[in-house]
Order: C-alpha cells, then sequence, then structure tokens
C-alpha cells in the first residue's frame, strides 16, 4: 500500500492563507519538506499497525473546503465551558482550541513566562512528516519558561481542546517548556474533544529539562469517539535532571502518542508509566523512545493496557543505549488484559545495546483475566461483573499508584473508573 | 431434623476426567466432620462442587443445602446463602485490598439478607477483633489481597474471612497444612469459636492434629471419588496409625 498522501496543492493554498506572524518562512521551509516527506505509510516499521488513513481523508476534505485560518480573535476566552478536568485539578490552566491559545493569563506571571518561541528556534525543522505538516499549519508556537532555581506549586495545565462544529476539523498546536536549571515543574497535558464530528489534531510538546531539572508531567487523554490525534512530546534531558512521565488514554478514535527522550548528559533519572484502555473500534498507539547517550542514567518504561470490544493497540518502547554509555540501567515492560477475544494487541519492547556495561532489561505478557481470582471473588459473595471489574482495577492500580502528578491523583482515578465500568460491562 | 447439606450419589468430570464418583455425605446443623483421604482422592473436587466452581461438570446427583438444590445457584449466590470455602491453595490477587474484599463480601451477604451496608468504623472494629483473636498484625488490612502472604498467613487470612462472614456451611480445605504450632491452635479458636447448633463444618485434613482441637462428630475417608467408610472420631486416629490401605482393603472385601 502507498504511504497516505495529502493533497499538496490544497496545503500550500492553506498556508498561505495563514497571517505572517513572523512565522511564514518556516511554514514555507515545512511545506517544501512535506512535499518530500509526505506522512508516514504502514511500511514503514514504526507505522506498521497504524495506519494514518483517516487522517489523510480529513485533513484532505478539509483542505478542499478552503477554510479560512482560525486566530485568536475568533475564539472568545468565555465561550468555551469549563472542562471536568479545569474544576477537579487545581492547576494554573492554559486553553487551547484547535491549537490557538485562548488570551489566559497565569495567575502567577512572575515566575514562568509565556511568549512566543524566539524566531531563531530551528525546532520547527524536524525530519518527520508529521512535524513539518505541523509546523506548516500551525498558527504560532506557545514558549513557556520556568527560570533557573523556580519551583513551580501548582501545576501548568494545558487543555488542548478540539472542535470540529464549523468545518474547524484539522488543527495543530505546538508547545515548548523550557525549564531552568535546578528549576522544578508539573504538567498536566488534557485532551478533549468538544464536537462530535471527525477531526485530526496534531499536537507537538517539547520539553527542555537543563541541568537539575524535575519535571512531572502527566497526559490525560479523553477525546471524543470521532477524534484523530497524533501526539508528540519531544523531552531533551540535561545533566542529573528527572523526569516523572504519566500517559493515560482513555478516548479518541485513531490516537498514536509518540514520546522521544534524548539523555544528553550523565545522571538523568526517567520514570515513564502508562494506562491505555480501548473498546469499540478504537486504535490506540504509544510509541517510547529512549535514547541514552551518555551513562551513567537509568530510565523505566511501563505500560499497561486494558482492550475490550474490537479495539487495537500498539505499544513499541526502544530504549537504544549507545557506545559509552556506561552505566546505563534501562528498563521495560508492557503488560496487557484483552477482556474480548476480538481485541488485539502488538506489542514489543525492544533494547539497542552498544555499550559494556549497562542494566537493562525488558518484558511484555498479553492476558485475560484470572480464572482463579474470579472464583476467588466469587466464593466470598461478590457477583461476577463486581469481580471482573474489581480484577481490572487492580490491573490498571500499579499505574495510577506511580502517577506523576500526585494533583490529578483524584481525577485520573475516577475516570479511569468510570471507562472500566463501561468497560467492562460491555459484551465481548 | 433436615440435614443442612446432603449429597447423594454425586458424580462429577473435570474436562473428560471423571473425579467424583458416586459420593454420598449427609452433613447436619452443629455438626462437625472430618474428611481424609489419599491425594488425589477428590477432597478438594468436592469442596469445589460444593462452592460452584464451574470448571467441575456434575453429571449426576443432587446436592441440596438448606433444603434447596445447591448446584442450580452461582458461587456467589451460594456464599451470600452461607456457604464458605477455605481454599486449600488461596489465591493472590494483587491490588485488590485485603480490607476491601473483606467489606466488599460482607456487604455482599448483607444486602443479600436485606440488612444495611457495614460502616466504615464498625467494620475496623470487627475486622481488628477478629484478627486480634487469631493474631494477626491489622497490617494484613492494607495488604493486596493474600499478596506475598506466607503459607500460613494465606491460611490465617482464610480464617479471618470466615470468622467475618459467620457463615453456616464451613467447608475449611487443608486449613491445617503449612500451619506452625501457635499458628494451628489460633485457626483452630478460630473454627471454634464459630461452632454453634446452627452451623456446620466440614474440614479437609490429612492430620489427626487438628482433631485434637477441633473434635468432630464424624469422620470419613474418601478414596477414588467415593466415601469408603465413616465413622467417629477414633476413625482418625485409627488412619493415623494404620494409613489409608486396609480401609481400600475391608471396602473391596
Ligand atoms: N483440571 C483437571 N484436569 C484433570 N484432572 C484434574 C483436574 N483438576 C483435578 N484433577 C484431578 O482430580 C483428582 C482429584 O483432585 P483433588 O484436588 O480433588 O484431590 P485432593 O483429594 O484434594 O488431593 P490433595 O490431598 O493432594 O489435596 C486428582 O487426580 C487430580 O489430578
Ligand atoms: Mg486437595
Amino acid at each position: 500500500m502507498n504511504a497516505p498522501a495529502i493533497r499538496q496543492d490544497l496545503l500550500a493554498a492553506a498556508v498561505a492563507r495563514l497571517p505572517d506572524n513572523g512565522l511564514r518562512a518556516q511554514r514555507e521551509l515545512a511545506l517544501a519538506r512535506f512535499a518530500r516527506q509526505g506522512l508516514p505509510g504502514t511500511r514503514e516499521e514504526d507505522w506498521r499497525y497504524t495506519s494514518l488513513q483517516p487522517a489523510v481523508d480529513l485533513s484532505n476534505a478539509w483542505l478542499a473546503s478552503q477554510p479560512r485560518a482560525v486566530l485568536p480573535g475568533d475564539v472568545p476566552s468565555d465561550e468555551m465551558p469549563v472542562q471536568p478536568a479545569q474544576r477537579a485539578i487545581d492547576a494554573q490552566w492554559l486553553r487551547f482550541l484547535n491549537g490557538i491559545r485562548i488570551g489566559d493569563t497565569l495567575p502567577d506571571p512572575g515566575t514562568i513566562s509565556i511568549g512566543r518561541q524566539p524566531d531563531d528556534d530551528r525546532s520547527l525543522i524536524a525530519d518527520d512528516g508529521l512535524s513539518s505538516l505541523n509546523a506548516a499549519l500551525l498558527y504560532d508556537v506557545v514558549h513557556i519558561a520556568v527560570p533557573e532555581g523556580v519551583t513551580i506549586t501548582r501545576p501548568v495545565g494545558l487543555l488542548l481542546a478540539n472542535d470540529a462544529s464549523e468545518n474547524a476539523s484539522v488543527g495543530m498546536t505546538r508547545i515548548v517548556f523550557e525549564v531552568g536549571p535546578g528549576a522544578s515543574l508539573d504538567v498536566v497535558e488534557n485532551h478533549l474533544s468538544l464536537s462530535a464530528e471527525d477531526s485530526f489534531a496534531g499536537v507537538i510538546i517539547e520539553l527542555r529539562l537543563a541541568r537539575g531539572a524535575q519535571v512531572r508531567y502527566l497526559r490525560l487523554q479523553e477525546c471524543g469517539e470521532a477524534q484523530v490525534l497524533t501526539g508528540r512530546l519531544q523531552v531533551r534531558i540535561g545533566q542529573d535532571a528527572s523526569l516523572r512521565y504519566t500517559s493515560i488514554d482513555l478516548g479518541g478514535a485513531l490516537v498514536r502518542n509518540d514520546v522521544a527522550i534524548d539523555l544528553v548528559a550523565a545522571g538523568s533519572d526517567i520514570i515513564a508509566n502508562g494506562l491505555y484502555l480501548a473498546s469499540g473500534s478504537q486504535h490506540i498507539d504509544n510509541h517510547l523512545r529512549i535514547d541514552h547517550r551518555v551513562g551513567p542514567a537509568r530510565s523505566r518504561a511501563a505500560f499497561r493496557g486494558i482492550l475490550h470490544g474490537r479495539s487495537r493497540c500498539v505499544f513499541n518502547s526502544k530504549a537504544i543505549v549507545y557506545k559509552g554509555a556506561d552505566g546505563t540501567d534501562a528498563g521495560q515492560s508492557n503488560h496487557n488484559l484483552l477482556l474480548s477475544d476480538q481485541a488485539e494487541i502488538d506489542t514489543k519492547p525492544e533494547l539497542e545495546i552498544h555499550a559494556d556495561d549497562v542494566k537493562c532489561a525488558h518484558g511484555a505478557t498479553v492476558g485475560q483475566l484470572d480464572e482463579a481470582a474470579l472464583f476467588y471473588l466469587r466464593s466470598r459473595g461478590i457477583d461476577a461483573d463486581a469481580a471482573s471489574r474489581m480484577l481490572t482495577r487492580a490491573f490498571a492500580a500499579s499505574v495510577l499508584g506511580d502517577l506523576s502528578v500526585a494533583a490529578a491523583a483524584d481525577y485520573v482515578a475516577g475516570r479511569i473508573d468510570e471507562h472500566l465500568d463501561l468497560l467492562v460491562s460491555e459484551p465481548s | 431434623m433436615t440435614a443442612m447439606l446432603e449429597i447423594r450419589d454425586l458424580h462429577t468430570k473435570i474436562g473428560d476426567t471423571a473425579i467424583l464418583d458416586g459420593l454420598s455425605l449427609t452433613v447436619g446443623s452443629g455438626e462437625v466432620h472430618a474428611i481424609m483421604g489419599p491425594n488425589g482422592s477428590g477432597k478438594s473436587t468436592l469442596a469445589q462442587v460444593i462452592a460452584g466452581h464451574e470448571s467441575h461438570v456434575v453429571t449426576s446427583g443432587t446436592v441440596t443445602y438448606c433444603g434447596k438444590n445447591l448446584l442450580e445457584l452461582a458461587p456467589e449466590e451460594r456464599a451470600r446463602e452461607g456457604i464458605f470455602l477455605g481454599f486449600q491453595y488461596p489465591v493472590e490477587i494483587p491490588g485488590v485490598n485485603n480490607a476491601y474484599l473483606l467489606k466488599a463480601a460482607v456487604n455482599a451477604k448483607r444486602r443479600h439478607n436485606g440488612q444495611p451496608e457495614i460502616d466504615a468504623f464498625e467494620f475496623l472494629k470487627l475486622a481488628r477483633a477478629r484478627m486480634s483473636l487469631l493474631g494477626m498484625d491489622p497490617g494484613f488490612l492494607n495488604r493486596g489481597v493474600n499478596e506475598g502472604f506466607s503459607g500460613g498467613e494465606k491460611k490465617r487470612n482464610e480464617i479471618l474471612q470466615m470468622a467475618m462472614l459467620e457463615p453456616r456451611l464451613a467447608i475449611l480445605d487443608e486449613t491445617d497444612s503449612g500451619l506452625d504450632i501457635d499458628a494451628l491452635k489460633a485457626v483452630a479458636k478460630g473454627i471454634n469459636a464459630l461452632r454453634s447448633p446452627d452451623r456446620a463444618i466440614v474440614l479437609v485434613t490429612h492430620y489427626q492434629r487438628l482433631l485434637q482441637y477441633i473434635e468432630p462428630d464424624r469422620v470419613h475417608v474418601l478414596s477414588k471419588g467415593r466415601i469408603l467408610r465413616s465413622g467417629d472420631k477414633s476413625l482418625a486416629l485409627e488412619l493415623e496409625e494404620r494409613g489409608y490401605d486396609w480401609v481400600r482393603e475391608a471396602a473391596s472385601a
């Protein structure tokens, strides 16, 4: 099968319609690169199980309608209803609608600075098609900086909403975090859909951790049933810096989450865990890539999935230990619970080791609910459904126990419970 | 007086293998029965069939509990009706909190009996009291069900569940195996505390030791899926001394 193709002429026209707010040159560059790259097809190893065809179809239909560029003035800040996560999680929320930031001010402007990406920042130029498409259609890059030594106690929340009700079915978001030396920050990234129409959102977030910085990052994906979402978190980890990352996938039709972590200096420590719940015909693909360029450093990736219906999930994590990166300690695991025999998981935790003195382990499992445990619970008077729910929750519990952002724990636990209830009650 | 448990000519299979082969047993209210027998004779099978394990298929025979056809009930319904199985191999369930399960089990039964749910305070008080009777550290409440418990701790946890649920019919499958001497006494105390004229207890055991603490009314020998011999408590002593061969020989003669 050929790689899915977005019509370049229509794309060029859409790019031309965007106002020149300083990004035009970079957009044109991205457009030219995209012409060569296109979107990845299923012949590429990293995309074997995930076809971007729905994203292409949505993009082409949207581009063909010659959409007017959505600009910041188009989204009045009082029109967007308060979202559940905003109510439940005490955070400094920044709202984005279809990639455009609604003009919220931060309650704590003295410490965190928000602005436009400096024009000399070349990070928009990337070597993959999804990033080029994102850069070509981007209105603006939001740049969030935490200065050296500052500890931000209230998490920064990113509300990434999509509303496709007025033909705005494609939206691109790009955010850069610059966390200064020794600074500390919590981030909650919450994806959601405000309309039921088909839509495609492309989100790229960069996270730069300077020496000794500490970031706790939660991605909470609660998109609607018609949402296609491709997300990328690109992390650069400085010396002795640490990252706690948790990813929770609850919604979406077709979701791809790429997390790329680059360890460029010694002493860094990364724990990435995640949970994906899928049912119906959902497709959720998590791809992690961890580059251990220098040792000693530690990385852990532990994801769990619960699949029902005809859902399909993909897990791939690859840790590469470079030559000379001695003292690297890398571990990866992926455990899956299949509640239906029609659900499918493709899992592959991988290690590529070029150094000598390393400690590495990886493993994956796929299984059903434990019959012996089910009978044990039932023999105590718990009915079969409740017993299934208990065991399914127990399976998810280890991720919740290690949630990166403590302030979000109650909300996330509640949302997971709601979804598990739906999942377990759904006929398999 | 009607029997609490009445099993008549029970035949079961698992997969294609026949296990229980014409087993009959009657347990009256207030009685304690001991079931002994060689490894693989079908003791755990009997216990699991009574508890409703769906892998065991009943091919013929009847099981009546308090006048009801037990075989029609799902495992959870049997539990709520007052049947408790102490597992020979209690299952570890990481991620399900021990206290959470205990409370859910108690409440499932209460709801079934039209009683209000137990409140958190009352539950803790009751659980602590039962645990102290069994010499269990209250810390076990906060652990995953049987998760990482030693063999003896798992058995005590079974008895704790029994003590909380106060079953009418308790079937304890080798609850005495793997217990140290103090634990055996504590477990026996827990079981004896449950004895009453309107309850019955079936002890599956390999050893006479437990029966020194809990005196049985009847002792049965199970072999190859049926009861070969029944007697009073002296039968257990005789078995301890002479083994099972004479029972088999006597039965085939
Ligand atoms: N799933 C199964 N498939 C085939 N045979 C089985 C299965 N489960 C149990 N059996 C057989 O049923 C027989 C009775 O087993 P059971 O566990 O009831 O014995 P037991 O009397 O409790 O033995 P023990 O004293 O060792 O606990 C054994 O021969 C056992 O191998
Ligand atoms: Mg047994």
